[in-house]
């Protein structure tokens, strides 16, 4: 016979229609010899059309032997073993086959193999359940938990807080310490002496709640917040909940509150007590006002004292979130600062002088920061999106895939909306991220790098511009995209805490020219004059390296970094409009009333080609000052 | 006395490539005639012969071809390809070098004449 093409292909279809079984069967062989063809067919493992061959062969061959003489028998013997001659036989067939035939055959058996690994992976992949076992949320507790009750700020706060309703902002429970022009909307700030009546009305508030107040400056010099966090409302204890959640008053407490760590993510951890710290800052604020009015230096103080404090209580546990409050608090803290130094209505000791200094140095911006807030966040989170294999390995979830692809979220993100289609194909896709996607290990390591980095970087002076982010370590985004997910923000963090920190320390070099001229009888003419006696290192100017610049007057000091353009303007400040917007300062009209001066807190590190100086000191400077200073 | 298996893994082969020089043949035939023809020293069995074919074939030495036999029986018909005829002469020409190779050594002369090849070749 000679084979076609397609039999040679596919010779199993082209000769299905005659199985070697029924050619031996119809054969006139006797049955032992059939059931030796039989065994080295069906151990010659060969395709059918191939055992047939096989078989036709070997019947037509006993069958010539018997034709020309020689018994059955004789022939068997003959044979040898029929075991051993399939194994030959199969390995002669196998060879005899045409290239096409093994190519379509690997391709077939490739194929089969590929979708059989698929359809492991994919019930391997979708198998993968994540088994929280750490409780982080704890091991950040752990500082508030040690801490005794009598040395818990939250404790003082807490009662006065629950009952005051302390709710964060305008339109809440202190909505009269803001200012609000009638005629400008969005023209809000915290109410001045000199606002008449809104002024008057915000006294009188702050009169009736003298014991919230006493308690904000009782609690606020306690070192340690002692605040547990939960992970959600429910956690708290009622009286917990009803102080830092006023709202939940009449929300409906669920029956049964999954309040573990096993159903709860971290990444549901609110920080409302930072939040409400903010509030607490402008209320005292506005009542350091109403004490300078009332020349009680001591309340200021001790207002000041309280602001710096709740700072420091922001931060902790340490998480950024809290670390960028702390700072807008300090940075809030040093306005009020300005506010009483420069009052003239408050005749200030050096005694006094010296407890501002201190209280605004006292908790540096570089003491609020550190990432382990951050990295036992991702170490829950990746325990949440991880199976884990008791060896500290695993393999990302389907649960924590969909996170990664934006079909899932975290809590407070929007998830993508997708097509029916592009789900489908992100559901049989997703199994080949065991192939990508880093394991846990892997990931968990590279996080540790990672993390460390950062930290060192984040604490490298600011002028040296050696920050090295996320994108700048030669991490495969692809692979450890997850971490990118979750990457904290670090560089704004790191801008924010150089500007507060040389804010605090130039307030405090500031307070120091201060106690000098209280000392001495004139002002400092250098900041070198403080040195030692009254600072114990001069301020740095975080863009350029350099000290912060002092330059005095018979008014006062001035103290001022070059600013983005690092060119020394004198200490004029950068100009804003009134919709905050930076100017550039040439042929600026200071006289104009839409003009005015960049506040010390609002300074951006990033406005590189504006003209003007970054000034500390004076604190709200006004345009008379600015003019003047420009009349010389 | 047996043929060593190794030693009857490179002459078989040439054996059957040998006696299909001289036409097609079945494979009862070739069994036949090798054992005729070598005094029985080329005497193999089924399970020797068809993968010994199979090999021949896929290396293309030797086709195959069924055909109606003059007993109305179809078989399979094994020839030798010009390839084979190739392979041949150059064995042939290894197999003369040898067997001189072995006379000058004086191999040869306690030949035993029924040598019988191994089943287990």
């Amino acid at each position: 016979m000679t084979s076609t093409t397609f039999q040679r292909l596919f010779p199993t279809f082209a000769n299905a229609s005659a199985s070697w079984r029924d050619v031996l069967q119809h054969s006139a062989l006797p049955g032992n010899v059939k059931t030796v063809i039989q065994t080295v067919a069906v151990h010659s493992r060969l395709s059918g059309a191939e055992k047939r061959d096989v078989v036709t062969e070997l019947i037509a061959h006993f069958e010539d032997g018997y034709e020309q003489g020689t018994d059955y028998e004789t022939l068997l013997s003959e044979f040898g073993d029929p075991l051993a001659a399939a194994k030959l036989i199969r390995r002669g067939k196998i060879r005899n086959r045409s290239m096409s035939s093994k190519i379509l055959r690997g391709g077939v058996v490739a194929g089969i193999v590929l979708v059989l690994g698929y359809v492991f992976l994919y019930w391997y992949f979708h198998r993968g359940q994540a088994r929280p076992s750490v409780d982080y949320l704890a091991q950040l507790n752990e500082t508030a938990a040690s801490t005794p009750e009598s040395e818990r700020a939250w404790l003082v706060y807490r009662d006065v807080m629950a009952r005051e309703k302390y709710i964060e902002g305008p339109g809440g429970r202190f909505d009269e310490i803001y200012y609000r022009n009638e005629g400008a909307p969005d023209d809000m700030r915290l109410v001045l002496p000199t606002d008449g009546p809104q002024w008057e009305s915000a006294v009188e508030k702050l009169q009736a709640s003298q014991e919230l107040l006493e308690t904000m400056r009782k609690g606020g010099v306690m070192p340690q917040m002692g605040l547990e966090l939960q992970y959600d409302m429910f956690g708290y204890s009622d009286a917990d909940r009803l102080a830092l959640f006023p709202r939940s008053e009449d929300a409906p407490k669920p029956d049964s509150p999954q309040t573990g760590f096993e159903t709860n993510p971290m990444f549901g951890v609110l920080l409302p007590h930072a939040q409400s710290f903010r509030n607490s800052v402008r209320i005292l604020t506005v009542d350091t006002r109403w004490a300078i009015e009332q020349r009680d230096a001591e309340r200021a103080i001790r207002n000041i004292e309280a602001m710096c404090g709740m700072a420091n209580q922001a931060s902790q546990p340490k998480f950024m979130v809290g670390s960028l409050i702390g700072f807008a608090l300090i940075g809030m803290a040093c306005d009020s600062v300005g506010e009483v130094v420069q009052s003239t209505d408050l005749d200030l000791t050096p005694e006094q002088l010296q407890r501002i200094q201190h209280a605004i140095t006292q908790f540096k911006a570089t003491d609020l920061v550190s990432l382990k807030g951050e990295k036992l966040f991702f170490l829950d989170f990746v325990q949440r999106t991880y199976t884990d294999d008791g060896n500290g390995n695993g393999r990302i979830t389907p649960a924590g895939m969909q996170l990664m692809l934006g079909s899932e979220q975290l809590p407070g993100a929007e998830s993508l909306q997708k097509s029916f289609a592009e789900k489908t194909i992100e559901n049989l896709a997703s199994p080949l991220s065991l192939i990508v996607v880093a394991s846990r290990k892997e990931l968990v390591e590279t996080a540790e790098r990672v993390y460390d980095e950062l930290e060192e970087s984040m604490f490298t002076p600011y002028h040296e511009d050696e920050f090295v982010g996320f994108e700048e370590m030669g991490i495969d985004q692809r692979k450890f995209a997850i971490l990118g997910l979750v990457f904290p923000a670090v560089q704004q963090v790191r801008v924010a805490m150089y500007r507060t920190l040389a804010n605090q320390e130039g307030t405090a070099l500031a307070i120091a020219a201060h106690r000098y001229r209280v000392d001495q009888g004139r002002w400092p003419s250098s900041a070198n004059d403080l040195l030692g006696t009254y600072i114990d290192e001069l301020p740095i100017d975080p863009l350029s390296g350099d000290p912060l610049k002092l330059t005095s007057s018979e008014q006062g000091v001035r103290i001022y970094a070059d600013g983005n353009d690092k060119d020394d303007d004198g200490g004029i400040p950068m100009a804003v409009n009134l919709d905050s917007t930076p100017h550039k300062n040439q042929n600026l009209d200071w006289s104009d009333p839409n003009v005015r001066p960049l506040p010390a807190g609002e300074f951006n590190f990033a406005a590189h080609d504006l003209d003007g100086d970054w000034v500390i000191w004076p604190r709200a400077i006004t345009n008379e000052q600015v003019l003047d200073l420009l009349s010389k | 006395m047996k043929l060593e298996r190794e030693m009857m893994r490179g002459a078989g082969p040439t054996a059957v490539m040998h006696l299909l020089n001289s036409g097609e043949m079945y494979g009862y035939e070739i069994v036949e005639r090798l054992a005729k023809q070598s005094n029985g020293i080329f005497q193999m069995g089924q399970s020797t012969l068809y993968p010994m074919l199979y090999n021949l074939e896929a290396k293309g030495l030797v086709a195959s071809t069924n055909k109606v036999g003059p007993n109305g029986r179809e078989r399979r018909y094994y020839r030798l390809t010009s390839a084979g005829k190739k392979r041949l002469d150059k064995d042939r020409k290894q197999w003369a070098a040898l067997v001189q190779g072995m006379s000058a050594l004086g191999m040869t002369r306690d030949a035993v004449p029924g040598l019988a090849m191994s089943e287990s070749f």
